[in-house]
């Protein structure tokens, strides 16, 4: 811990004095790093933004473990443990350190194209999402930053890559937050050990602005607990929340692969509602107000399996879409009433002639106690676009 | 609405017949725990009592009691309460909370009362403080919380009095709805769509097949249509505009009814109860053919959707849409189209649980008809008929044809009842306080005559004053001149003027429905108001027993008695366990209509039940009742499936005990409350004419209703003295509220030449255009 304040206190000195000297925007400016070695005059951000589980994290600023250039690079061991009860962590390079968007200390990185940075596993496997900005926009903090980009989720090879975040067309005019990663436990079951090193903002003329891609099918909101193709997180809780427990690592017969998601629904009426329901978000806890919708427009339906754990549960509507906020949902279907059965079923969203063109809400699911008045436990796996 | 009911309640304060409801057991319970103590309701029964009479020593001696004896439990059940209760077996289990916190209120009200304001005002925030979850049961059909009416009275103090205006918490833009896309078929072809499967049984379904196509021809949020209605330029700026912000259920009485439409149709509430309410917006905003579009998508697609009233109990969203269908191409013979064999039948879909319903659905079909030949068609021959069944040997009896239809006959002609609930309450009296006087009898003007029925005078020009082109005639009068034949009237607790009825009669040709309640509300069956009366306790039984036959033996040879009528809403508890034990209560209701016979073979006996709660056991304890009747209030459709549902379950003839709606449409002036009565009058008569015997499409079994009511009575929302706007409960009425000092047919101006000054409203009229026809 004393390595990182000192490490913050170096930032924090030389920050200001980066702030002035440099101007991205100009011609001159081909590049504007992050981290480049531990002390360098060049870095600009610190990697002081802990999030989730920052106690299943640990950072090594100065490993000599085959950096990719200079002497050192940085190592990180994210152990899964969920010390926090996340199931989450992540850092952030800041500046200033700890800044949240609470205190000024954005760049005007406006002119730049693209972050680079240079990554490795371990063993390879590793899944990484990382991203650029994001700082204080939501909730809204006093100095938010101007935008925000991200990729992943990556899997890591056990060599040295080069990754590239596009921020061609961005506002690039305040980022205060100049580079995070993120990792799951559930996509991370063992942990993850991996490396980063040379972390930079450059600028590329020939890169052109990313537009919205039309997602690829089939296009998983659940395929099993680790996998990465996982795009949708089980977020929403609706109506009696503190009825409904969720596992989304069931071993009880999966359909397919190592794990399916098992539900329990109490019908305690916890909250009063009556009723329950959960969406399926990207990124988590989005009601419309990110703009992080998915282009589904190929996908013509949604399957999924789904079993009771004694038959008769019945499920007033399992359906895709509907969110309403600043960004909505381009359009939602749904199935409904249905009664599950033991055994394992297909069911289908037609999604034919649907707008799918932005999805927020991937998948969701609802029911009542007047139906299930002693609860309900059911399963489900395989949740796909086709 | 309990009209007759509330009048005998004279003890009960504020929401006027306040009362916190023990269930049996409870008491016992409450007694165990403190043995030697009264329960906590026992002494809030009393309390409302003594307050009722202005005992203030007693008023307070029996909440101080309460409050010391119980104010603990009361606590620690507020704390174990994670919201409002909701269901009423939710609301019981805390029973000691309802009761303290009724107590603090009781209180509150005596202080008010005495000019302490700040005792008031300390007394109302204590339960806004501590006992916020707390309930309390209104005989007329409804919890409230306690807390809220606390804030009201709070409001009072702060402001002098109380006029509680609903909130416009949504956009209230003026607006009409213009589609984007209409779709390409006026009436979907479902069958170009898809497959219907399984028609007429509990497996129904239509299977959609070409998902794009169906959509197309359905147009804008018309199911499986989600899609247009996103698209649609006037929905991105209505969102621009934040006219969306809000519930959506505050939308469903906005004038912004293009905000209302998008709003539902991008809603999260069950698909097929939002169509049903897309439709209601598109209906209002005139857009008739994709109203129906609306409705008739409920019922292919979502048939058994249901959601719950004000009251708790399941409604059936594909009932009311096909209610809906009905009335929408009955009001407009323009668009040439009937729906046919569409039925939906929900079994065991007569109680409060929707777990074990069975949904049995027949979508129908729609077929074109000349609205002029239909007129022309011919009805039976009911010379030619012969008689399946007839009930009584005098000159009243109900008989059933070969075709299976109903008729009431009164001295050998058939009868529709055309009946108004008739209690002219003077401004500023109020049973609450103890100051309800018996319109039977009063006399204010002292000139020999009784008020209402001979004094009242038409104010024709609304000046609130008798001019000389207004004279005296008398309700009498204006109730024959309407057109109505016949009144509700209950023995119980004051018995009636005699005299009075038989003018009625003899003068204005205007017979009387004479009622007995049954043990509701304890009347009659001598029991205690907790647990209440006991449909298999002897003592009980035996005690309404010669309570009915002493009417019975009173009345039977008046020439105005029309026929018997049983009880009123018994089926939903309060004071007596029907509600616990229906089959109990049916199976005396029969032995009592039974020995009604023995001794009055010349009349019919009929039951008046609270809709159709509990009809599948009513059918087969009930044989010797002859009708069933019950208190509905669906809107301005009428009774939907009521009608083939008492045919099907029971197969009786039908009449409506109770049904009406306010003339107050908030937001909006005098003219629009009336219409928006007369409105849901015209269209509830309309259903139950079309369900009369030897209607083409109807249920045959209809005998007629009973309006509810002739005068507004001004105590039933809070002040006696004030025309109080207060929307009581969420119902199916213009404005989405039942505004209880609003009902009648006739107003009373400003009150001051109350109760001789009457201003007839529209639905006066429409009545007498339908009725004198």
């Amino acid at each position: 811990m004393k390595k990182i304040i000192a490490v913050m206190l170096v930032a924090v000195l030389l920050a200001p004095c980066a702030f002035a000297q440099d101007k991205p925007g100009t011609a001159a400016a081909k590049e504007f790093w992050v981290f480049k070695d531990k002390g360098a005059r060049e870095n600009h951000f610190v990697p002081s933004g802990w999030m989730g589980d920052y106690g299943d994290v640990k950072l090594n600023d100065q490993s000599t473990d085959n950096p990719y250039s200079g002497t050192t690079c940085i190592q990180f061991v994210y152990t899964a443990k969920r010390t926090q009860g996340q199931g989450w962590a992540g850092i952030s390079w800041q500046n200033p350190a700890n800044n949240w968007g609470s205190k000024k200390g954005g760049f005007d990185l406006t002119g730049m194209s693209k972050l680079t940075f240079w990554a490795r596993g371990a063993k390879g496997g590793e899944v990484l999402k990382f991203k650029v900005g994001g700082i204080g926009i939501t909730p809204k903090a006093t100095y938010p930053d101007s935008t925000e980009a991200e990729i992943g989720p990556v899997e890591l090879t056990d060599t040295w890559k080069q990754y590239a975040i596009n921020v061609v067309g961005k506002d690039l005019s305040y980022i205060s937050g100049g580079f995070a990663w993120v990792a799951t436990a559930d996509q991370n079951l063992e942990g993850a050990t991996f490396y980063l090193d040379d972390i930079k903002f450059e600028v590329d003329p020939a890169l052109k602005p990313e537009g919205r891609k039309q997602e690829a099918m089939p296009f998983y909101v659940y395929a099993d607990r680790s996998s990465m193709n996982n795009h949708f997180i089980p977020s929403g809780w609706m109506g009696d929340y503190g009825d409904v427990k969720i596992d989304q690592a069931s071993k009880e017969d999966p359909y397919l692969g190592d794990t399916c998601l098992r539900i329990i629904y109490s019908g305690k009426a916890t909250q009063g509602a009556r009723w329950a329901g959960m969406y399926w978000q990207n990124p988590p806890n989005n009601w419309g107000n990110v703009d992080k919708g998915f282009d589904l427009s190929k996908a013509q339906k949604l399957t999924f399996w789904a079993r009771g754990a004694k038959g008769g549960e019945r499920i007033e509507e399992f359906k895709v879409g509907g969110l309403m906020g600043e960004f909505s949902d381009s359009d939602t279907a749904g199935v409904g009433p249905v009664i599950l059965t033991t055994e394992w079923q297909q069911y289908t969203i037609d999604l034919k002639g649907k707008d799918m063109s932005y999805i927020i809400g991937g998948f969701c699911w609802s029911m009542n106690i007047d139906v299930n008045p002693d609860g309900a436990t059911f399963y489900l796996d395989e949740i796909k676009y086709e | 609405m309990k009209c007759r009911t509330v009048q005998l309640i004279s003890a009960f304060v504020f929401c006027q017949l306040a009362m916190v409801f023990l269930p049996a057991g409870q008491a016992g319970a409450g007694l165990y725990a403190q043995e030697a103590s009264p329960a906590a309701a026992e002494l809030i029964e009393k309390a409302w009592a003594a307050h009722g009479k202005r005992d203030i020593e007693e008023t307070f001696r029996l909440t101080r009691q309460c409050i010391d004896l119980y104010a603990g439990e009361a606590r620690r059940q507020q704390a174990g309460l994670k919201g409002m209760p909701q269901k009423a077996d939710e609301i019981k289990s805390v029973e000691v909370l309802n009761s303290v916190a009724v107590a603090f209120f009781i209180q509150g009200e005596s202080y008010l009362r005495q000019g302490k304001l700040d005792e008031a005002r300390q007394a109302f925030q204590t339960i806004i403080d501590t006992y916020g979850y707390a309930q309390a049961w209104d005989q007329r059909g409804w919890f409230w919380s306690v807390a809220e009416v606390s804030r009201q009275s709070l409001q009072k103090i702060a402001g002098g009095s109380i006029d509680i205006e609903q909130k416009r918490k949504v956009s209230q833009l003026p607006t009409r709805i213009v589609l984007y896309d209409p779709g390409k078929e006026d009436l979907v072809d479902y069958a170009k769509y898809g497959e219907f499967k399984d028609v007429g049984t509990d497996r129904y379904r239509y299977v959609i097949k070409d998902q794009e196509g169906l959509s197309a021809a359905a147009g804008e949020g018309i199911y499986p249509n989600t899609t247009s209605v996103r698209w649609d330029p006037e929905f991105k700026k209505a969102q621009k505009e934040k006219r969306l912000e809000g519930d959506q259920w505050d939308f469903m009485h906005s004038p912004d009814l293009q905000a209302a439409f998008f709003k539902w149709a991008t809603g999260s509430e069950p698909a097929g109860v939002r169509l049903f309410y897309i439709g209601l917006i598109l209906e209002k905003a005139g857009l008739l053919k994709h109203a129906l579009k609306a409705y008739y998508a409920v019922v292919v697609h979502y048939p058994g959707a249901y959601g719950w009233t004000y009251f708790k109990s399941p409604w059936y969203a594909g009932q009311a849409a096909l209610a809906k269908i009905n009335h929408l191409l009955r009001r407009n013979p323009q668009l040439g189209l009937k729906l046919v064999d569409a039925d939906i039948k929900i079994e065991n879909g007569f109680d409060y649980i929707v777990a074990n319903d069975i949904v049995i659905a027949n979508p129908g079909r729609f077929v074109k008809v000349n609205g002029l030949l239909e007129k022309l068609k011919p009805r039976p021959n009911k010379d030619l008929l012969s008689i399946k069944k007839r009930s009584g040997k005098g000159r009243v009896y109900v008989q059933q044809y070969e075709t299976g239809d109903w008729e009431l006959i009164v001295d050998g002609k058939p009868f529709s009842v055309r009946a108004v609930t008739y209690a002219p309450t003077r401004v500023g009296q109020s049973p609450d306080e103890g100051t309800m006087t018996n319109w039977m009898e009063d006399d204010f003007n002292r000139n020999g005559k009784i008020d209402g029925p001979y004094d009242a005078f038409v104010d024709k020009n609304k000046n609130n004053a008798q001019d000389a082109d207004e004279p005296t005639v008398g309700d009498f009068s204006l109730m024959r001149d309407m057109g109505v034949n016949s009144v509700r009237i209950y023995h119980q607790p004051r018995k009636p003027n005699k005299e009075l009825l038989r003018d009625l009669y003899k003068n204005y040709g205007i017979m009387t429905i004479v009622g007995d309640f049954l043990g509701k509300y304890t009347l009659g069956s001598g029991a205690a108001w907790n647990p209440g009366t006991d449909y298999r306790n002897q003592e009980h039984k035996k005690n309404m027993m010669d309570s009915v036959l002493g009417m019975v033996r009173e009345y039977k040879d008046e020439p105005f008695v029309l026929f018997w009528l049983l009880g009123n809403e018994n089926v939903y508890g309060y004071a007596c366990n029907a509600d616990k034990d229906p089959d109990a209560f049916f199976a005396f209701v029969n032995e009592v209509a039974r020995r009604i016979k023995e001794i009055d073979p010349d009349h019919p006996v009929g039951i008046c039940s609270g809709d159709v709660l509990y009809l599948d056991k009513f059918g087969p304890n009930c044989p010797d009742v002859d009708i069933f009747g019950a208190n509905a209030y669906r809107g301005n459709y009428g009774f939907g499936s009521f009608w083939r549902q008492v045919r099907d379950e029971a197969d009786k003839p039908a009449f409506i005990t109770e049904y009406g709606c306010s003339a107050y449409f908030e937001g909006k002036g005098e003219e629009a409350g009336e219409e928006g009565q007369a409105d849901y009058h015209q269209g509830s008569w309309e259903d139950i004419k079309n369900n009369m015997a030897f209607v083409d499409g109807g249920a045959g079994n209809a005998l007629g209703g009973i309006v509810f009511e002739w005068l507004d009575e001004w105590w039933k929302g809070y002040e006696p003295s004030i025309h109080d706007k207060k929307g009581t409960w969420v119902g199916p009425f213009p404005d989405g509220y039942m505004h209880e000092e609003w009902l009648g047919v006739c107003a009373q101006g400003d009150g001051r030449l109350s109760p001789f000054l009457r201003q007839l409203r529209t639905a006066y009229y429409t009545y007498k255009q339908e009725w004198k026809k």
